[in-house]
């Protein structure tokens, strides 16, 4: 039975132009199904696109080449041998030699040599999500992009690192292989480079080992390549069996690292809409490092800092065939990442407005119960069980719910009505007002959701607890009412308050306290929380008042009068408006005095701001104003919002018709 | 006892329906004070741009030596816009307003010095806006004289409609030399 090829291929960081009908192609001629190659095909990575016998996948591999995808057709040589552990190196003029427990391995120079370098702790990928998160989190979607080699051979190192050597003949073939294990070794045979600290050994080691080579590969993305049989294990310390299969893992890694420079990439992109490099977006990271899956360093670019961070940034540039374009791009986004302006931390939650209407609830609510109360007191329970019982046979609490069911049921078809008579603004011409503006909801604020910590432009969390009938009781509800948000159509940006809006989130979860993520259910759990979230561009539709913010620096005014004031106190200024040399300011000397003061503070003011836009969002803000409604929904359609307003009036107006019914009847009972 | 309790249910669905009239009533106000509002928001933006006029003009004049007769076109509408004491009339200035600064601004082209001065960037940048804003409200305005005019035909708003004798109202219109086609010549020189 003959081995089976595999079809790897280099992942595309965004979808390019016509890339649905690309899979199509593939759908169509080789059953390729369409999911898979989209998943296969997306990413920052390797990725094994197709797996089975050499005809079939020449055909495909055809198809790629057409498209001018750069892929490899491998005949995979299985691993012979495991890398052999290493406890000491030695270094001449005639290359490196490593001492292992029985044998010495010997790295001639101007050998070819492919290391590999992995947490096998298997927690780069999860490393890397998280960090995607917090950049994608706290500075914006604009900051996801590619993690720059740096930080990713620190993650590396921050975890179980480990680094294997092997060396290759001139057909690319492994003939040795060593594993260095950082501070298990004795660095004595790296000479003057050699420290006490095992990362910076570990790094004198690749730059030795890169010096004696002819031609010299690094491989850092072990864990997030979509490869056969190179999935880690997520391994704790002890976990002795996971980190054998993660080694092992790495082992059959290398091998596939050494096929592939063996067989060299088939056919580079060759211009056209799949021309596509490195580029913000998706999960950013797993990224830097796969473009270093092929290519030489150039040694000629190991200056700065960090030698080995610009090797392989080098290396990078290298693999994607474009040195120019990728370097500058890669350049460009770590310049881009250290630039993005981080947005501020969003304002405390601003204490309870104290409306008219709260503050008559809370007293009605307050003497209802002080009655109550004082009547417990003054032992008349019997009082109260008879004004229960009054109240309800006579039919007088249905009624007042009667009433209080249709104002609400007509509050909302108020609503309604508003929503429908108020035609949409463009935010550039905004006027003061009633406004109903659509737009994209943008952050104003590092604003993040508190259990799925999504980047949000409005939160709110509902806490429950159970009961002693162990049911759900909401015990709290926080929001980011104090956040403000911008809010973005084709036209311009503005500033929305939601403080004492009614907001229409799209997106909730329930979760746990503490937890972070997907929705789990535990029935052990006594307490429950409840996350509405507007995600950060979202499509939002909002109805409120537009009104000027307060006016910040100085109005035109106020700045005639300080220069009046400062000519005031100058008296050879002053002298050039004394027209008539009499030594004193008349009132019409003084009248063109001030012309001429605000014609020179406006002709400053004209060159000041030539280059500025007074921005609505620096000026106008729409929130609530007494007495008006204020509405914030994600929807995707008007007619959707009203419709929910009008079922909701039905149902209550319904509802309120029910209870007089009702009402009616108890009280004709109580009367007879 | 069902009879009451019928009566009960009937005044009550008399009450939902005043109620419900009284909502739409309301409604038409608050949409015809809406039209006017709205009505009056371009014109605070026609105001606006009437104001930057001096300004630009005398960052005009002291590049544009040779182009008095534009200058005095933009001046002469500015003062029939002030003039203007009619609905229609003011239309048809500003109208002409809008037609001499189209004017100025393609004169402007052949004065690089003045296309280079900060002032005027900012001045013609400014009007600009001004223009499409106003374009952007006399649409809001349009809007809302539809949503209006829609709810005088529509059941139950008309019966409120015809009650109190609500009339329609009329949508802003284009001058009709601004519908005519542009003609655009290539022919050299």
């Amino acid at each position: 039975m003959s081995q089976d090829s595999f079809l790897i291929v280099k992942q595309y960081p965004q979808p390019p132009e016509r890339f649905e009908d690309f899979l199509r192609l593939l759908f169509e001629r080789h059953q390729l199904d369409m999911f898979q190659g989209r998943q296969r095909l997306l990413g920052h990575s390797l990725a094994q696109l197709a797996q089975g016998a050499r005809n079939e996948l020449e055909q495909i591999s055809a198809s790629l080449s057409e498209a001018g995808h750069v892929h490899w057709l491998i005949d995979p040589v299985p691993p012979a041998f495991a890398p052999r552990r290493i406890y000491g190196l030695e270094t001449s003029s005639s290359g490196v030699v490593f001492a292992c427990r029985d044998e010495e391995i010997e790295f001639a120079q101007g050998t070819s040599v492919l290391a590999v370098l992995a947490d096998v702790s298997g927690g780069l990928a999860d490393k890397l999500m998280a960090r995607i998160l917090a950049g994608n989190a706290y500075r914006g979607r604009e900051a996801m992009q590619a993690e720059g080699p740096q930080q990713l051979f620190s993650m590396i190192l921050q975890g179980q690192p480990v680094l294997d050597f092997y060396r290759l003949d001139e057909n690319k073939k492994i003939t040795a292989a060593v594993r260095v294990f950082p501070g298990r070794f004795n660095p004595q045979g790296l000479g003057e480079a050699a420290t006490l600290s095992s990362r910076k050994n570990l790094e004198a080691l690749l730059t030795l080992m890169e010096e004696q080579s002819a031609a010299f590969q690094l491989h850092v993305d072990l864990g997030v390549a979509l490869l056969p049989g190179c999935q880690l294990r997520r391994a704790d310390k002890n976990d002795q069996d996971a980190l054998r299969h993660n080694l092992n893992r790495m082992t059959r890694y290398g091998w596939l690292m050494a096929d592939l420079w063996r067989h060299g990439s088939l056919p580079r992109r060759t211009g056209g809409n799949l021309n596509q490099n490195v580029g913000p977006g998706g999960l950013g990271t797993l990224l830097a490092a796969p473009l270093m899956a092929s290519g030489e360093i150039d040694r000629e670019a190991t200056v700065g800092a960090h030698p080995l961070m610009d090797e392989l940034r080098d290396d990078i540039t290298a693999a994607t065939g474009d040195p120019d374009k990728t370097g500058s791009n890669n350049r460009q986004n770590l310049a881009r990442r250290s630039t993005i302006p981080m947005l501020p931390a969003p304002p405390p939650n601003s204490p309870v407005a104290w409306t008219a209407q709260r503050i008559w609830t809370l007293i009605l609510v307050a003497g209802g119960f002080i009655v109550f109360f004082l009547l417990l007191l003054a032992d008349r329970s019997d009082l109260i069980d008879q004004i229960a019982y009054h109240s309800i046979a006579s039919g007088a609490v249905p009624f007042v719910l009667a009433v209080l069911s249709s104002g609400y049921g007509f509050y909302h078809l108020r609503i309604k009505r508003k929503i429908e008579n108020t035609p949409t603004s463009r935010i550039r011409s905004v006027a003061m007002g009633m406004v109903e503006v659509k737009g994209k909801a943008l952050r104003k604020y590092a604003l993040v959701a508190p259990m799925s910590h999504t980047p949000c432009v409005y939160y709110r969390l509902t806490r429950y607890r159970k009961d002693k009938n162990n049911r759900w009781q909401a015990i709290s509800v926080t929001s980011s009412d104090s956040a403000c948000f911008f809010l973005e159509d084709g036209t311009g940006r503005i500033e929305i308050n939601p403080a004492g809006g009614r907001v229409r989130a799209g997106t909730r979860q329930e979760g746990f306290p503490g937890q972070v993520g997907l929705t789990r259910f535990d029935s052990d759990q006594t307490e429950k929380w409840q996350e509405e979230i507007i995600v950060e561009g979202t499509l939002l539709y909002v109805l409120g008042f537009a009104s000027n913010k307060p006016a910040e620096g100085e109005s035109l005014r106020e700045e005639v009068q300080k220069s009046l004031r400062d000519l005031k106190q100058d008296p050879s200024r002053l002298k050039q408006f004394d027209l008539d040399g009499d030594g004193k300011i008349c009132v019409d000397e003084w009248d063109a005095a001030r012309a001429q003061m605000e014609e020179e503070i406006y002709h400053q003011r004209l060159i000041q701001h030539s280059q500025q836009r007074r921005r609505q969002e620096d000026h106008i803000v729409i929130g609530r104003q007494p007495g008006r409604p204020l509405i914030i929904a994600e929807t995707h359609c008007e007619t959707h919002l009203t419709g929910k307003y009008r079922n909701t009036a039905i149902g209550l107006l319904l509802l309120s018709t029910l209870l007089t019914g009702g009402s009616i009847y108890l009280l004709l009972n109580y009367i007879q | 006892m069902t009879g009451w309790i019928t009566l009960g249910v009937l005044l009550l669905l008399l009450v939902a329906v005043i109620v419900y009239t009284i909502i739409i009533y309301n409604g038409f106000i608050a949409l015809k004070n809406t039209i006017s509002q709205d009505w009056s928001n371009i014109d605070v933006l026609l105001k606006q741009r009437y104001d930057e006029l001096p300004k630009l003009i005398k960052v005009c004049e002291g590049y544009m030596q040779h182009e008095q007769r534009t200058l005095e076109a933009v001046v002469k509408a500015r003062s029939m816009v002030n003039s203007a004491r009619t609905d229609e009339q003011q239309l048809q200035a500003q109208n002409m307003l809008t037609d001499t600064l189209k004017s100025l601004f393609m004169v402007v082209e052949r004065y690089p010095e003045l296309k280079a001065d900060a002032g005027f960037r900012q001045l013609s940048y400014r009007i600009t806006e001004i223009e499409d804003q106003i374009a952007d409200r006399r649409e809001l305005y349009n809007a809302s004289v539809t949503i209006y005019n829609t709810r005088l035909g529509q059941f139950p708003d008309l019966v409120v409609a015809n009650m109190f004798k609500f009339q329609p109202r009329t949508l802003w219109i284009i001058d009709p030399e601004h519908r005519q086609d542009v003609s655009v010549s290539f022919a050299a020189g």
